[in-house]
């Protein structure tokens, strides 16, 4: 069969340049465990001082449960507010806390006494992220000194589902994951055609009975192989070095993956077939993956919270489903019938990009 | 003894004696000895990979050799490359040429970089630009020019500076037949004007136009004198020429006489070489006779004239399998 | 008569409002070697790309084994086999794979004995397990060729198969492309060098898109009629502005050690004019015939701007 030879020379050539191979199978398993270390909204070992104007039990209870935990890194007590706020303004501290006179007394006669805190806003994220464990510990503070109270100090009482720490690195290793490989996927074949048209053994293709499906499809075969490849080896790292368990389907998992990449090299044969030199497909490629994938995919920023024409637009994009798709999978552990929508989108993703690389192909000139 | 036309005085303007150069284990040029006068054209005849552009940027002062000497107009090319560089000429391949600028842009650059300003660069400006013929085109962007405009420009462009020695590296790579014949009667002018011309080619024909021609092989000189010096060593050889509607039946008949060696098809007919001591009559009654003892029809048989190919594979005779 | 393998008849192509071709004109018969030769810019590589269906033409018409190549069709892709001028091998694949691969495109039937017969007849055997890329030039071109062949074609385009190509490898070369056409094989080669295109059996000159000339190339040469002197003689530039100065030179072709004489009248030999140049000495006198070059130069001239 034409389609196996293509599929059968690119395999032979692509196992002749181990760099190309690396870049495509171990790379975006090394990218995986190299972001992953480093990113994360999460906001740890802030450090705090304290005013403590009460000196009771219960206050010292407090700033202990405070700063017991990793979030918090009490620095020392402060003798004054003043103090805190300079020690803020050098920067030396993010969180200022004062319990007021009284504190342990309003606890136990019934009453409601506030502590107050400062927080250097300066970084807005990682401040608000601050106060909110802040106010976390200090209503779980109040809900276990009250006991069988049931009136608890804040209003609202937040159960988290699915992540309960909030951890941050779980809602984005998956968005992390879709990225990488679909800019490896893309740029693998998106240098793929350009490389033979360079070389002038398109030409050569062209006048043999080879169709333009048989060289697409023969082309996508190795490379989804290995980029399926490259899939697995990336969650077994998200396992591995981040303690990322499927909660769902391997199966399923491996079905999304499979879709997902089949797709991304598909974009990478249309661009492959539209450009002139490895040079702009590269370029091509990195751009119309990259950028898109970190912003408007939903990885870091939500994506209801974005203007609608952005919302629009991240709808054609796979790595959005893909996303979905694995957060479902992974975090959830949803089953077809949950996500069956993602599955579709990235089927049809795939296809209509194989379809259009075929088109293109096929009317291009020489 | 070469031919050359001489200018007064036959003063050697470049003088090589067992330059050698090694890269690793490659011995690009290994012991190469010649000489060339003023008002000569030298060309240096080989393939792809012989040592020819080695040898070319050695002399050039771009490269040192690994051992022996070389006087290019007067500099030696070990002890004083940058001084070599200033008396000569060299026009690339590739005419090196910017292709966004004009012709007369690019003109004013190369006599800037030789150093040339003023009035002295407007006198040779003009020179140049009457020796060339490029007069009306010097406005055009070069890269809107035919190929052999662009060789002239490029030629126009090395000789700015008035060099004595002038390089010209596979200046014709295909060219039109009729702006190749142009371009070879301006190398003739210029060396009638004194100027050494040396170029290197692979073209076999383009040597014919040549006053010596100097054969490379495998870095090696394998073979110097005039084109016609050089076909007359094949003398001894008679080629003959026949044509035949059955070509193939033609081939195996000649092939099997012992005295006819290199039997090989060619065009409508054969070609085949008497081995020497065969006179040409001897040689043409004697493919007449196979022929028509075997049948075959076929024209009279012509003695062909060697072709400097027909010298240089005499010469280098194995194919070489890697680069 | 049987029809020709392959003709173009009036072809017009132009890219933009440049005209590659404008009303080229030949054909090649079942068997034969065709050259079609002109200089860069002639329309060769156009025309080839015609032939093959990858460029459609403005005007004219092209047929290839009785067909329109711009139709694509299966069986007539069977039929051709094409070496392009730059190189189409795989150069990370090895000499065996390279064939493999093109014979398993074109569903080779008993390929392994296909290959073999093909490394043999290329004398490529013992590089089989060469990479492509490490093989001369010459080599190279010979693995394309075999790669062309694989598919056992009946027509065979060849782009400018001989250049850079040392001359060893050249002769070669031509060699195996002799021994093609005498089994049978249509062959039209392009070439820039007037000197191959001796070695074919009927000849095109194009140039700017047009067909100068086509013939074989004795009869060629013949055309240009009247006597060529060829005079070895030295100072050759002497020997030239004394020549010109008589009326009965029609013109002088300078090379290097030697000139090429054409009188005025076609049997004039001239021997008494050119044993009387003062001050050159005369080593060798004799009639040649005129080159292809010639020719073709005469022809340009003839055509007019």
């Amino acid at each position: 069969m034409s389609v196996a030879a293509v599929a059968r020379k690119e395999l032979r050539q692509l196992s002749r340049d181990p760099r190309s191979l690396m870049v495509l199978v171990v790379l975006p398993a090394v990218m995986t465990l190299l972001f992953g270390t480093v990113l994360s909204l999460d906001v740890r070992h802030v450090p705090i001082s304290v005013v403590d104007r009460d000196g009771t039990a219960s206050s010292r209870a407090l700033v202990a449960a405070l700063t017991s935990g990793e979030y918090f890194e009490l620095t020392g007590h402060a003798a004054s507010e003043s103090e805190l706020d300079a020690l803020l303004l050098a920067g030396k501290v993010t969180v200022a806390l004062v319990v007021p006179r009284g504190f342990e007394r309003s606890l136990v006669t019934g009453g409601r006494p506030a502590v107050r805190a400062v927080v250097d806003g300066s970084n807005a994220t990682s401040a608000q992220t601050a106060l909110g464990y802040l106010e976390q510990y200090v209503t779980d503070f109040g809900a276990r000194v009250e006991g069988e109270r049931p009136e608890p100090l804040l209003s609202a009482r937040l159960r988290v589902l699915f992540n309960p720490e909030l951890a941050s690195d779980r809602f984005l290793l998956p968005g992390l994951m879709a990225m990488i490989l679909m800019v490896s996927a893309t740029i693998a074949t998106a240098l793929s055609i350009v490389k033979e048209r360079e070389s002038g053994t398109m030409e050569q293709l062209r006048v043999s009975p080879l169709s333009a499906a048989q060289v697409v499809l023969g082309k996508a075969m190795p490379y989804s192989m290995l980029s399926l490849l490259a899939a697995v080896l990336v969650m077994a790292t998200a396992w591995l070095a981040f303690g990322l368990v499927v909660r769902g389907s391997l199966l399923l998992l491996l079905l999304l993956a499979g879709l997902f990449v089949v797709g991304a090299q598909g974009l990478g044969l249309v661009i492959s077939s539209v450009t002139r030199s490895q040079q702009v497909a590269f370029q091509l490629a990195s751009y119309s993956t990259m950028l898109p994938s970190f912003i408007i995919s939903g990885f870091v920023f939500p994506l209801r919270s974005m203007p609608r024409a952005l919302q629009l637009l991240s709808a054609v994009l796979p790595v959005r489903y893909f996303i979905s798709g694995l957060r479902g999978v992974v975090l959830k552990g949803a089953g077809l019938a949950a996500i069956w929508p993602e599955v579709t989108a990235l089927a049809l993703f795939a296809t209509t990009m194989l379809g259009l690389a075929i088109w293109r192909l096929h009317r291009s000139e020489l | 003894m070469s031919a050359s036309t001489a200018s007064p005085a036959s003063i050697p303007a470049i003088t090589v004696q067992r330059l050698t150069r090694r890269f690793g284990d490659l011995l690009a040029v290994d012991s190469v000895s010649f000489e060339a006068h003023r008002g000569e054209i030298l060309c240096f005849l080989g393939p792809n990979g012989a040592g020819k552009s080695t040898l070319i940027r050695m002399l050039c002062g771009l490269l040192a050799p690994t051992s022996g000497t070389a006087r290019v107009a007067g500099a030696d090319v070990v002890a004083e490359p940058d001084e070599v560089k200033r008396r000569i000429g060299y026009m690339s391949q590739r005419f090196s040429l910017y292709g966004e600028l004009r012709a007369s842009d690019n003109l004013e650059l190369y006599g800037a970089l030789y150093g040339l300003s003023g009035r002295r660069l407007e006198e040779r400006l003009d020179r140049v630009v009457s020796l060339t013929h490029l007069g009306d085109r010097l406005g055009h962007r070069v890269d809107a020019l035919a190929g052999g405009f662009r060789q002239r420009l490029a030629l126009a462009c090395a000789l700015l500076h008035e060099p004595e020695v002038v390089f010209l590296d596979e200046p014709t790579g295909g060219v039109d037949p009729v702006m190749r014949r142009a371009f070879f009667q301006l190398i003739d002018d210029l060396a009638a004007s004194g100027v050494c011309i040396l170029l290197t080619t692979h073209f076999l024909d383009e040597a014919e136009y040549c006053h010596e021609v100097v054969i490379v092989s495998g870095g090696r000189l394998v073979a110097q004198g005039t084109p016609t010096e050089l076909k007359e060593s094949l003398a001894g050889q008679v080629l003959v020429e026949v044509r035949s509607d059955r070509p193939g039946a033609a081939l195996a008949a000649l092939a099997a006489v012992p005295e006819l060696i290199q039997v090989e098809l060619f065009g409508v007919g054969v070609h085949a070489r008497a081995v020497p001591g065969v006179s040409p009559d001897e040689a043409l009654a004697l493919v007449a006779r196979t022929l028509g003892r075997a049948g075959i029809p076929c024209s009279p048989p012509e003695a062909a004239a060697p072709t400097l190919e027909d010298v240089f594979l005499n010469l280098v005779g194995r194919e070489e399998p890697t680069r | 008569m049987t029809e020709p393998a392959m003709t173009l008849t009036d072809a017009r192509l132009s890219f933009g409002s440049h005209p590659a071709l404008d009303g080229m004109s030949f054909h090649v018969r079942t068997g034969e070697m065709f050259g079609l030769v002109g200089p860069d810019g002639a329309g060769k590589t156009t025309a080839v790309r015609t032939m093959l269906g990858l460029l459609p033409l403005d005007g004219g018409t092209v047929r290839v084994l009785g067909r329109d190549p711009a139709r694509r069709d299966r069986e007539l892709k069977e039929a051709v086999g094409y070496l392009s001028q730059r190189f189409t091998l795989y150069g990370d694949l090895t000499v065996d794979e390279n064939v493999e691969f093109f014979g398993d495109i074109h569903r080779v039937k008993d390929l392994r004995a296909r290959r073999e017969r093909l490394l043999g007849f290329t004398r490529l055997g013992r590089f089989r397990r060469w990479r492509a890329d490490r093989l001369s030039g010459g080599m190279q071109k010979k693995l394309a060729l075999a790669c062309t062949l694989v598919h056992t074609p009946r027509v065979l385009f060849l782009d400018e198969p001989t250049t850079g190509v040392d001359p060893v490898s050249r002769r070669e070369l031509w060699g195996l492309l002799s021994e093609l056409v005498l089994s049978g094989l249509s062959v039209l080669l392009t070439t820039p060098y007037l000197d191959e295109a001796e070695r074919c059996g009927r000849v095109a000159l194009v140039r700017a898109g047009r067909t100068l000339a086509c013939d074989t190339p004795a009869a060629l040469r013949a055309s240009r009629r009247g006597t060529v002197m060829e005079v070895v003689c030295a100072p050759v530039r002497r020997a030239r502005d004394l020549l010109l100065q008589s009326p009965r030179v029609g013109e002088v072709q300078v090379f290097g050690d030697r000139i090429h004489l054409f009188p005025r009248a076609p049997d004039d030999a001239l021997t008494d004019l050119v044993a009387g140049l003062a001050g050159v000495s005369v080593s060798a006198v004799r009639r040649v015939q005129p080159s292809l070059e010639d020719v073709f130069i005469w022809r340009v001239a003839e055509a007019g701007p």
